[in-house]
C-alpha cells in the first residue's frame, strides 16, 4: 500500500532486487533525498522499485532509517567515539560484503549520515596501520595478481584477433562465391567481422 | 574490503576524513590509490602554498603552514622495512607508529632525504613553494628550492655550504645565512647570486666581501661593524660603477654609531625636498638625498640613521622609495 507522504504513519512499499516486497516508514524514508526527489510530492502506484540492492541490504538501511527518526536533524558527520550502542552494534553486525553493499545503497539513496558514519568507519579501519596492512584492508591486488590478470587479458586478446582472422577468410570465401557487388561484399564481411568480435568480446 | 570498488562520491568522502599527512601515508600502498587521493583530494591539496623542510641536529620536519607536519628522525637501528615514499622496501626508512615520525638510517640520510624530497614535490605537486630552514646543521641539497634560510653550525666551510645550493643553485626569493664561517665565500659563489641575501654578520665578519661580490637584486646585512669611514668607502666605490652594480636595493644595519652628516659631507651627492602627508592630513616636506652613478646615471636615493644606511636604486629618473629592508 503506497500513497503520498504526508504523515510519519504511512508506509511504503519497498521492492528488492529479489523481487520482494517490504514495508518502509514515510519517516524513515523521508531520510533518503533520493526519495524525496523521486517520491515524495507525486507518491507512487505500487511497490517502489529498488531493484539493484537485495532484500537484506535494503532491510538494513532501513532499519538505520527507523532507528535515527527521531534523532535530531543531521547537521554534518559525527565522531565515530559519539556514536550510540545501538549505532556501533548496527555496524559490528555487518560482515564487510555486507558493509560495502549497505554503503553502496546508502550513497545511491542519499541517505547522508549513514554514508558519513559508514566513511569514517572505513577511514577508522585504515588509520593507525602500517603499509603493508592497509593493503590487506583495501584489498588492493598484489603485483603476481596484476601480472596474472594482465597474462589473460592478453590471452583474451589474442584469440579474439585469432577468430576475427578466420572469420574475415571464411566471410571472404562465400561472399566471393555468390559474386556480390565489390561494395556490398566489402560491408557485408565488415559488418560480419564487427558482430563476431563484439559477441567475443562480450563472453 | 573493496573500497576502490565502491563509487568515487564515497570514496572521497573517506579521503575526507583523512589529515593530509595521513592521506600521504595512505599513498604508499599503491600507484592506483596515489592517483585516486591526488584527484579526489586536489582541492585540499591547492591550499598548500608553502612546503617548509626544517633541518635540525638528528631531525627533519617538513611542514606545510598549520596543514600539515611530519618528522623524519635518524636512528641507527631498529628500523623495518616497510616501502615509504615510493622508495623500494630496502629502503632504510619506516613509520613509527608509537612517536607519529618517521625514522631513517643516519648513514643513508643524503640518498632518503632526496627521495621523500622527490616523492612529495610529485605528490603535491610543483607549483608550491619549497624553502629550506636549517639550525646548526647543514641541509641537504634539494631540488626545486626557491628559498634558504642556513644557521651554520661552528667552523663551517665555505665549500660545505656552498654544496648546500648545488641542487637548487637559482634560489628566487631569499638566502638567510647566519653563523660563522672558517674562510671566504668564492666571488663566484651562488650565494651571492640569490635575488634576496639576508646575511647576519654577527659571528661571520664578512660584510666588506658580500657587497663586494653580490649580483642579486636586494641585499641586507645584519650587525655588521660597519664605520663611518667603511659606508663612506662603499658609497664612493658604488657611485664609481665598482660595488653593487646590478643591485637594487641595500641594507646594512651597523652596531656602532652612524654620523650622517660626516658621511654626506664625503659624498658627492644631491639634495632634493620629499613631501609626505601625515596623520592630520597635512603636508610635510622633508629633506632627501640621492648618488649619481657616474657610469650610467642611475640614482641612489640614500637614507642613514645612526645604525643603518639604506640605498635603493631607482633608475635614471628616480621614483617613490620604500626602504622596507
Amino acid at each position: 500500500m503506497t500513497s503520498p507522504a504526508s504523515s510519519s504513519e504511512v508506509k511504503y512499499l519497498i521492492e528488492s532486487s529479489e523481487g520482494n516486497t517490504f514495508d518502509v516508514s514515510g519517516a524513515a524514508l523521508r531520510q533518503s533525498n533520493t526519495f524525496n526527489a523521486m517520491f515524495l510530492n507525486i507518491g507512487a502506484d505500487g511497490p517502489i522499485p529498488f531493484t539493484d540492492y537485495n532484500e537484506a541490504t535494503l532491510k538494513k538501511v532501513f532499519e538505520y532509517c527507523e532507528h535515527s527518526v527521531n534523532e535530531e536533524n543531521y547537521s554534518g558527520p559525527k565522531h565515530q567515539d559519539d556514536l550510540s550502542k545501538w549505532d556501533l552494534n548496527f555496524f559490528n553486525e555487518m560482515d564487510q560484503k555486507m558493509f560495502i553493499d549497505v554503503i553502496n545503497a546508502s550513497n545511491f539513496l542519499d541517505i547522508e549520515r549513514l554514508t558519513s558514519y559508514c566513511c569514517e568507519r572505513i577511514a577508522r579501519m585504515l588509520r593507525g596501520k602500517n603499509t603493508q596492512e592497509m593493503i590487506k584492508v583495501i584489498t588492493l591486488p598484489t603485483a603476481e595478481e596484476l601480472e596474472a590478470k594482465q597474462k589473460v587479458e592478453e590471452k583474451k586478446a589474442a584469440a579474439a584477433k585469432k577468430v576475427a582472422e578466420k572469420a574475415a577468410e571464411t566471410a571472404e570465401k562465400t561472399e566471393t562465391l555468390e559474386e556480390l557487388p565489390v561494395q556490398q561484399l566489402v560491408q557485408t564481411t565488415r559488418n560480419k567481422l564487427t558482430r563476431k568480435y563484439l559477441s567475443f568480446s562480450n563472453e | 574490503m573493496q573500497i576502490l570498488s565502491l563509487p568515487l562520491v564515497v570514496i572521497r568522502e573517506i579521503f575526507a576524513n583523512f589529515k593530509l599527512e595521513e592521506l600521504l601515508f595512505l599513498s604508499f600502498c599503491s600507484k592506483r590509490f596515489k592517483y585516486l587521493i591526488q584527484s579526489l583530494q586536489g582541492r585540499r591539496f591547492k591550499q598548500i602554498k608553502i612546503i617548509t623542510y626544517n633541518f635540525s641536529v638528528g631531525n627533519v620536519c617538513i611542514s606545510a603552514e598549520t596543514l600539515f607536519s611530519l618528522t623524519l628522525c635518524e636512528v641507527n637501528y631498529g628500523i623495518t622495512q616497510m616501502g615509504v615514499f615510493g622508495m623500494s622496501i630496502e629502503t632504510p626508512c619506516c613509520w613509527n607508529p608509537l612517536h607519529s615520525t618517521y625514522e631513517y638510517d643516519k648513514k643513508e640520510k643524503e640518498y632518503i632525504i632526496r627521495g621523500v624530497h622527490s616523492y612529495i614535490q610529485q605528490f603535491f605537486g610543483s607549483s608550491i613553494l619549497y624553502q629550506v630552514n636549517s639550525k646548526n646543521v647543514l641541509p641537504i641539497s634539494l631540488e626545486n628550492i626557491e628559498s634558504s634560510s642556513i644557521k651554520c653550525p661552528e667552523n663551517t666551510n665555505p665549500e660545505e655550504l656552498e654544496a648546500c645550493f648545488q641542487n637548487s643553485p637559482n634560489q628566487k626569493t631569499t638566502i638567510h645565512l647566519e653563523g660563522p664561517l672558517a674562510g671566504n665565500i668564492c666571488s663566484d659563489s651562488v650565494i651571492y647570486k640569490a635575488d634576496f641575501l639576508d646575511v647576519d654578520c654577527l659571528r661571520n665578519r664578512k660584510e666588506s666581501e658580500i657587497l663586494r661580490h653580490f649580483k642579486g637584486k636586494r641585499l641586507r646585512c645584519m650587525n655588521t661593524s660597519f664605520s663611518n669611514s667603511q659606508v663612506i668607502e662603499f658609497l664612493n666605490a658604488w657611485k664609481s660603477g665598482q660595488m653593487f652594480k646590478k643591485s637594487k636595493l641595500l641594507g646594512i644595519h651597523t652596531n656602532f654609531d652612524l654620523n650622517e652628516d660626516e658621511i654626506m659631507g664625503k659624498v658627492d651627492h644631491i639634495k632634493f625636498n620629499k613631501r609626505h602627508g601625515n596623520k592630520e592630513n597635512t603636508v610635510a616636506t622633508t629633506t632627501g638625498q640621492y648618488l649619481i652613478r657616474e657610469s650610467d646615471g642611475q640614482k641612489g636615493y640614500l637614507t642613514i640613521s645612526q645604525m643603518s644606511v639604506h640605498l635603493a636604486v631607482f633608475g635614471k629618473t628616480g621614483g617613490h622609495v620604500n626602504f622596507d629592508i
